[in-house]
């Protein structure tokens, strides 16, 4: 569940505010507390709720200009330093996400396998780093419509779901399927429609979500685009 | 050299928390004496692997993805088990704290007027949607409201402020910042000697500044009314500025006032000045600060900075307000445009206004304004948006001065001058000169004191300005702009800094 301007999730419920998300919230403390009379009952939620379908739609990348993905790029944070487990270990966001592409793409099937499980569940947060970076490319594969490599990625990562938390699991077996958060879908809008602005606006919107999630997911997409965009016609 | 560290962990089974308060943890943990380094994640096996592989896991931990794992390494073994005591402390305070929250207090008006049934004012900073049906629920029962909520539809402000009026009680806001009552600080407010000014403000941080600038100067505030950004707009038409006035006036604890504001509606200003006039005939000495007007004298007094507004004021309470106020700081600075970064949206009015004035192209930016706001809390509350601001700023080439507001008062973040002091000696990182220019709007009575806060700033060398309107105009010299008209009311004293004062040092 999300609430107002925070980005809707696939198979998600989005409220108007938090007045309205406060009592589940207090009720899901309790809960984790070990109190299982405090059982949450989201049924009625579910049938009240409109369902949105949460894909992108795949577009000609010639269609996607130097520009937006420029503004991409600088609104991304420094890759360098900021991920996995802090000071205590860790990744870089982006590179990872380009070596993901680049082995999914090149169908190296146990190098992939080998870095998808390095990733799954890597980093802090109920939604670890390495997990949103994968949602951010496999994402980024979708807006391409570079089916094969998704495909082998989101088959890679749905036999490595249970090295991750649980809202990972969900979010990572969703994003396999085609289907991401709002942010990562208004961020695709947003570079199709070629207006940096627009790009800008759409990484605004998706860093507010979690610590850094948005933006992990983010440099995943910035990375798998980038580099869709550098294969000439007749990649996968 | 090598000590001998320890090295420890808690797991914490099915517990999850948000990854802001895990990094926050982390980094109250790591800053802890003793403590070398700190993990605080989801136990999933890659963040098993990349903890070993530092050197961060001991020996037998059994933990699985969806449980929570704390890893303290330190120098002492009691600072790393008080480490962990302190991490399982926090996480289950937040457990209580959420739950506390939802049963104790009340839940509608009718309750909170129940539990305190001497209370006069009600205060309304519930989301905008359902501001209108609370603030009215208030209104109908006989009391004042303070409403902080924004996005409220100016059509509800109307009919709210005229139900108001016709009981003849305050309805502060919508988007009402700051207020203080009979000494009693609402919203964001400092700490202010009580004194002779009183104070309407449809602009928040405007009366922080004007009252801050007073009460610094000696001059206490009887009382500050906000009536929300919008009222003297044509739409709403000043019906609570008006109300305020009156109410000043008939409590005649305030013997000067001023009115805050940026530049009215031209129908709703000629209204305005007539009743000031009107009050200033009957005895009462009134200033209009309209942001950004040219300062006149006649038939009242207009000014069109804060820190004019604030010296024309103090004038008339009988005290000098020393110029003093303005300028520390060299003739001329580095290369590059200014940049203004500030958390007060009259402050960043004011300085756009001096900088415009002084023809330069400078971006003042209010990270207040709701579209850096949606979702996270105010930057006047967490600071952690405008320092990475500040930090970027220093990677862009073409910024030479960066501009900065630090507010101080209850509601504001504890320690502000800290948060910009840190992105501040970050950014200095960049090779190349860079000036950062802050002024700080507060007293020294608010929690945060503003000695120590101004202490911090000179540390982490920025230049230090009495005023906001001193320090734009301080970034206006280092640019190289010209300080063209500086509010020119008699006792500005603005254009005449005096030499080698600067407070801080400069790269």
């Amino acid at each position: 569940m999300t609430a107002g301007p925070a980005c809707l999730a696939p198979g998600g419920i989005g409220v108007p505010d938090r007045v309205v998300l406060a009592p589940v919230l207090a009720r899901w403390s309790e809960l984790t507390r070990g109190n299982p009379a405090a059982a949450i009952d989201l049924r009625a939620w579910h049938a009240a709720a409109t369902a949105v379908e949460l894909r992108i739609p795949a577009v000609d990348r010639a269609g996607i200009t130097a520009a937006p993905l420029a503004e991409l790029d600088r609104g991304l944070p420094d890759s360098s330093f900021r991920a996995g487990l802090g000071r205590a270990g860790g990744f870089g966001p982006g590179e990872r996400a380009e070596e993901l592409v680049r082995l999914a793409r090149e169908a190296h099937t146990d190098e992939l396998r080998a870095c998808v499980a390095a990733t799954v569940g890597a980093g802090m947060g109920t939604t670890p780093a390495g997990d949103d970076v994968i949602c951010g490319v496999l994402a980024g594969l979708d807006l391409l419509g570079f089916e094969a490599t998704h495909r082998r990625l989101g088959a890679t990562v749905s036999t490595l779901l249970s090295y991750t938390t649980r809202s990972s699991r969900h979010l990572l077996a969703a994003a396999a399927a085609g289907r991401y958060t709002e942010g990562l879908i208004g961020l695709a809008a947003a570079l199709v429609s070629a207006s940096a602005p627009a790009v800008r606006t759409a990484l605004d919107a998706l860093g507010r979500w979690g610590a850094s999630s948005g933006l992990d997911q983010a440099t995943g997409f910035a990375a798998a685009v980038r580099a869709g965009a550098l294969v000439g016609a007749g990649a996968p | 050299m090598t000590a001998t560290l320890t090295l420890a962990a808690s797991v914490f089974p099915r517990l999850y928390r948000d990854s802001v308060a895990l990094l926050a943890l982390a980094s109250k943990l790591e800053r802890r004496e003793h403590i070398v380094r700190a993990g605080v994640v989801m136990a999933t096996s890659a963040n098993l692997r990349l903890l070993a592989e530092s050197d961060m896991l001991p020996d037998g931990v059994v933990a699985g993805a969806d449980d929570l794992l704390i890893t303290v390494k330190g120098g002492d073994p009691g600072a790393v088990e008080d480490a962990l005591a302190f991490a399982a402390t926090t996480l289950s305070s937040t457990d209580e704290g959420s739950s506390q929250v939802s049963e104790q207090r009340p839940q509608t008006i009718a309750e909170g007027i129940a539990s305190r049934p001497g209370a006069t004012v009600v205060t309304v900073s519930v989301p905008g949607t359902y501001a209108a049906l609370v603030a009215e629920q208030a209104l109908r029962r006989g009391l004042h409201v303070m409403c902080f909520s924004d996005n409220v539809p100016v059509s509800d402000e109307v009919r709210l402020k005229a139900l108001a009026a016709r009981r003849r009680l305050l309805m502060m806001g919508p988007d009402c910042g700051t207020a203080v009552l009979g000494g009693v600080p609402l919203g964001f407010a400092n700490v202010l000697r009580p004194g002779p000014v009183g104070i309407v403000a449809a602009s928040g941080t405007g009366a922080q500044e004007v009252s801050c600038l007073l009460d610094r100067a000696g001059v206490g505030t009887a009382a500050l009314i906000g009536v929300g950004g919008r009222d003297l707009s044509s739409a709403v038409g000043g019906v609570m500025t008006e109300l305020a006035l009156d109410l000043l006036v008939a409590d005649r604890s305030a013997e000067v006032i001023v009115v805050v504001s940026k530049p009215p509606a031209p129908a709703v200003a000629e209204r305005l000045l007539a009743r000031l006039g009107k009050i200033g005939a009957d005895g009462t000495p009134v200033v209009a600060c309209l942001l950004g007007m040219e300062d006149a004298d006649q038939p009242v007094a207009v000014r069109g900075t804060l820190e004019g507004a604030a010296i024309e004021a103090a004038r008339l309470a009988g005290v000098t307000l020393p110029p003093a106020v303005a300028e520390p700081g060299p003739g001329t600075g580095p290369a590059g445009r200014v940049l203004g970064l500030y958390t007060g949206g009259t402050l960043a009015a004011e300085a756009k206004a001096l900088l415009g004035r002084a023809g330069l192209a400078a971006e003042v930016i209010d990270l207040g304004d709701d579209q850096y706001t949606a979702g996270r809390p105010h930057p006047m509350i967490d600071p952690g948006a405008r320092a990475a601001r500040i930090v970027q700023a220093a990677a862009d080439p073409t910024v030479g001065v960066v501009l900065l507001d630090v507010v101080l008062g209850h509601g504001a973040h504890p320690d502000p001058a800290g948060a910009v002091a840190a992105a501040v000696l970050q950014a200095r990182g960049v090779d190349r000169p860079m000036a950062f220019v802050a002024s700080i709007c507060g007293t020294a009575a608010d929690p945060q004191g503003f000695d120590a806060q101004a202490r911090t700033l000179r540390e982490a060398g920025l230049l230090l300005a009495g005023s906001n309107a001193a320090a734009a105009r301080l970034a206006i010299r280092l640019a190289g702009g010209a300080v063209l008209s500086p509010a020119p009311g008699p006792s500005d004293g603005a254009e005449n800094p005096g030499p080698g004062d600067a407070e801080g040092g400069r790269r």
